[in-house]
């Protein structure tokens, strides 16, 4: 063979090859998957960013490359069923498969009879606890909203993308048209959702009051001991949740709102409570048929119509921490799908150890353990976990001298130990081991004290609680002070 | 009641298509063709179709529409009663504080006691037509709810009524002894379908919302269901912008702080500490959070918690559940009665609380804000054109900020 002839033979192989890798790149664009079109259009209400980009942050990115959340788990092979306590569903959304609407088997529909003997008569969906009837029909927007999150049909080339392509989603309608109802009506609906085997729980609902509510503390301890992952809204207020229930409760993964740039949402609450965060901000889910639900909610501002997406008004764009709650009841849900034996408590672990750190380094009461990361939580071991968080510094009095009380939780599944340091300033790049101890595993409780000799002057200091655990593993959690 | 005459015009289209099934029990059947002249001579899709459906509708929407005009009328009116109740009560309850705070005599008491009566008086006046206007609201709500409900029902009563004389007309001929190859086009099964076919039509074309053109919905070819719809939104709309037009919440927390602080103060009312000491505490409250758009309190009265659901019932509760923790139900009652009566019955409730109104996250204007004109929106203060939410917009954690006491 001349030089010339294997020239144009290899060349020829090479243009061949080169062909075939277009051909194939452009197949892999064609199939892409899923091939809900949303999930990779932008500025669909002129915002300068993709319209489904809380799916990117958190890892649920297009399948096949070895790096989406979904590569992992998407829910098919063992659905588990999330019960969404809100305004309802609109069940019959072209985007809501009917698949994915818990179906209670064990009821016969239409015949007038409990057939299951739960205490409801054809609940053959959900249950309205405002109209103690059995259709959750959506009045308001708000729940389809939050349900479509976690539950639009995936890969149907059609509108957005949800979490979980097998999730049962179990309606129970505890709020009327407006958006309003009763602590009874929660407690009613968080029983029968534990009661009719939900395993996640998302609840974007908040009430306002000076004082916790004993009986959603009741009914959240209800669900919790049945093994119910309870995953609820910090709330909008830009508030300590320490007052606000269900997001001020114990037994439950409270959730703060963060923007496309990681940064937490002006009006998420904050506090000892927050757990983790989520996008919060122009999250772009469904909407129910004829709702406007920021219509109802009484904004001066708010234009009618003005949230709606797309030519056919099947979808609505808003922000609040009412959407960032149902990312992280969605991803639980993916866990479950992928280990059904797990129990709340370890999902509850894989999500808090594996969020990415945003704001504060470590553990910080604005986004918590910081934004859900769906593939590293679906990674994640579920024995794992090492908490450490600095809730609050406070002055208190020890044999009469004035002290820096340090509040917070250390405690861990490999546990070492903890310390306290102190660096000057907000952002210090010295620090120094500092205080007394009260040592052994804290949980919301005293971590230590700190007198003023620890600090030898006045202004800014910034106090850090340090945890490290047997694998040699450490986290820490910030809090700054002033002196004078 | 015009969906009880729609049902009643159906019934009559079954019973005419049930009428000529006796004959096919007989010892002779009657031929197909002759059970279908008989069908058609008494009962078709087209003279019983469901072409009246658009008219019932509308004539629903006419009488609802006719109804909230007069029913918001009235609703404004008690809304405007219940403000101003509820502004007079707010400056007779701040005359009553000014007085207290003044007080130095005891006849100055005297004339505080009788302020204090008369701010109780306008107070308890003001929660009445609150009370009332709040009734009418949640009634007017309730009708609206009523009147959709009572639309979809008899649609769907009609279908329901449609299979089952389907599946009567099917299980009589095969008792007769028709065979299925007698069944054609022209049989009652087949008139049936047709039926049932120009129902889903109709339907369908009730429930169709418009179409999307240009950006925006073209309302031409908008169904008559999808339009009861619209009426009730607006109606809702509607209910909800007469009462909070004047929404008395706000004097009347006024009037409540007013007072209370005037009967703390008047404790101290003439001043017990000595000539040139401080005064009492005037019990001025810190700014408090409060729910300003909640107007609906859907299921007001207590939550609690007994040991049992036995103790539950005593207190005349609704048990929502059981478990370890006790049993936690509902009373229609104040929790001071519920607690009196918990006295009298000799149980002892691990809680009482107030059936709190719980609300979902408060709405805001950054909930869907256009993002173009808000860029900003969410982080730290948030520049925005008036006027501002009543919650603290942007708050971080307070600064903690710790004195040394001096040694």
């Amino acid at each position: 063979m001349t030089r010339s002839n294997r020239l144009v033979r290899y060349g020829g192989a090479v243009f061949a090859f080169f062909l075939v890798a277009v051909c194939a790149r452009e197949l892999r664009v064609q199939e892409r998957a899923p091939n809900d079109p949303y999930l990779y259009s932008k500025g669909s209400w002129k915002q300068g960013y993709q319209d489904q980009w809380g799916h990117w942050k958190i890892g649920l990115t297009p399948t096949g490359l070895g790096k989406s959340a979904w590569d992992i788990e998407n829910g098919e092979k063992n659905p588990v069923i999330v019960a969404v306590i809100d305004t309802g569903l609109d069940y019959v959304h072209p985007d809501i498969a009917k698949k994915n609407v818990w179906i209670n088997a064990k009821e016969i529909p239409g015949n007038g009879v409990d057939d299951d003997k739960n205490g409801f008569v054809d609940d053959v969906i959900g249950w309205n606890f405002i109209d103690n009837d059995n259709n959750p029909w959506d009045n308001d927007g708000h729940g389809t909203f939050t349900s479509g999150i976690i539950a639009a049909t995936i890969n149907n080339k059609e509108g957005i993308a949800g979490i979980n392509r097998g999730v049962k989603i179990m309606p129970i309608r505890a709020l009327n048209f407006m958006g309003r109802g009763a602590a009874s009506h929660m407690a009613k609906a968080l029983v029968y959702a534990a009661d009719n085997g939900a395993r996640v729980i998302n609840i974007s609902i908040e009430q306002l009051e000076m004082e916790k509510s004993k009986i959603l503390q009741w009914a959240v301890d209800y669900a919790y001991n049945k093994g119910a992952l309870i995953v609820v809204a910090a709330g909008n207020q830009g508030h300590d949740t320490a007052t606000i229930s269900p997001s001020g409760l114990e037994h439950v993964i409270t959730v703060a709102a963060t923007d496309h740039a990681d940064k937490r949402m002006g009006f998420s609450n904050w506090g000892k409570y927050i757990k983790i965060s989520a996008p919060g901000e122009e999250i772009l889910s469904l909407r129910a048929r004829r709702t406007d639900l920021l219509v109802m909610a009484g904004s001066k501002e708010y234009t009618a119509g003005r949230a709606i997406v797309g030519p056919e008004a099947k979808y609505y764009h808003a922000s609040g921490t009412s959407f960032a709650s149902p990312f992280v009841a969605g991803v639980a849900s993916l866990i479950l799908a992928k280990n059904p034996k797990l129990t709340a408590e370890q999902v509850e672990r894989m999500l808090l150890m594996s969020a990415d750190d945003v704001e504060a380094p470590g553990w910080d009461q604005l986004t918590g353990y910081g934004r859900l990361n769906a593939r590293k939580a679906l990674e994640a071991d579920p024995d794992y976990f090492l908490y450490t968080e600095l809730h609050r510094v406070a002055p208190g009095r020890d044999g009469g001298r004035t002290v820096v009380q340090v509040f917070g939780t250390a405690t861990g599944s490999h546990w070492g130990d903890y310390h306290i340091e102190i660096g000057q300033g907000e952002n210090p790049t010295n620090w120094r081991r500092a205080g007394q101890i009260t040592g052994g595993q804290v949980k919301d409780n005293l971590l230590g004290t700190l007198t003023q000799g620890d600090f030898g002057g006045g202004g800014k200091w910034t106090v850090r609680l340090v945890a490290q655990d047997k694998k040699g593993l450490t986290r820490e959690s910030r809090s700054t002070l002033t002196l004078q | 009641m015009i969906w009880k005459v729609r049902s009643s015009a159906l019934a009559v289209l079954f019973l005419s298509l049930l009428f000529v099934l006796p004959a096919l029990a007989g010892t002779a059947p009657p031929s197909p063709q002759q059970v279908n002249a008989d069908i058609k001579a008494k009962a078709t899709p087209d003279n019983q179709g469901m072409t009246g459906l658009d008219k019932d509708i509308g004539a629903t929407i006419r009488d609802l529409d006719r109804y909230m005009t007069r029913a918001l009328a009235d609703l404004k009116r008690q809304t405007q009663d219940a403000k101003k109740k509820a502004d007079d009560a707010a400056k007779a309850a701040d005359k009553a504080k000014t007085a207290a705070d003044k007080c130095k005599t005891a006849a100055d008491k005297t004339a505080l006691d009788a302020l204090i009566k008369d701010a109780e008086k306008k107070q308890k006046e003001a929660q009445d037509a609150k009370d009332k206007k709040d009734k009418t609201a949640q009634d007017l709500n309730n009708k609206v709810d009523d009147t959709v409900k009572a639309v979809e029902n008899g649609m769907q009563e009609m279908k329901e009524q449609l299979s089952k004389a389907s599946e009567k007309i099917l299980s009589d001929a095969k008792a007769a002894g028709l065979k299925p190859e007698d069944w054609s086009v022209a049989t009652p099964l087949a008139n049936i379908a047709a039926t049932q076919q120009a129902l889903d039509k109709a339907v369908d074309k009730a429930n169709k919302e418009g179409e999307f053109k240009n950006g925006k919905l073209d309302t031409t070819n908008e169904g008559m269901k999808s339009k009861l719809d619209g009426t009730a939104v607006k109606a809702r709309q509607a209910i909800r912008k007469e009462t909070e037009a004047s929404d008395p919440s706000e004097s009347l927390k006024k009037a409540k702080d007013a007072l209370d602080d005037a009967k703390k103060a008047a404790e101290n009312c003439p001043p017990r500490v000595a000539a040139g000491g401080a005064k009492g505490p005037a019990g001025v409250k810190g700014k408090q959070v409060q729910e300003t758009t909640a107007f609906m309190n859907t299921e007001q009265g207590s939550n609690v918690c007994t040991d049992n659901a036995e103790d539950a019932k005593k207190l005349g509760g609704d048990v929502i559940a059981d478990g370890p923790a006790g049993t936690i139900s509902h009373v229609q009652d104040s929790p001071q009665t519920v607690e009196k009566r918990a006295k009298e019955k000799g149980v002892k409730p691990c809680w009482i609380e107030i059936n709190f109104c719980v609300i979902f996250t408060p709405l805001t204007a950054y909930r869907g804000h256009d993002h173009a004109a808000h860029v900003d929106s969410g982080r730290g203060q948030h520049d925005h054109d008036a006027p501002d939410p009543s919650w603290d917009w942007g708050v971080t954690p307070p600064d903690t900020v710790i004195r040394w006491e001096a040694k």
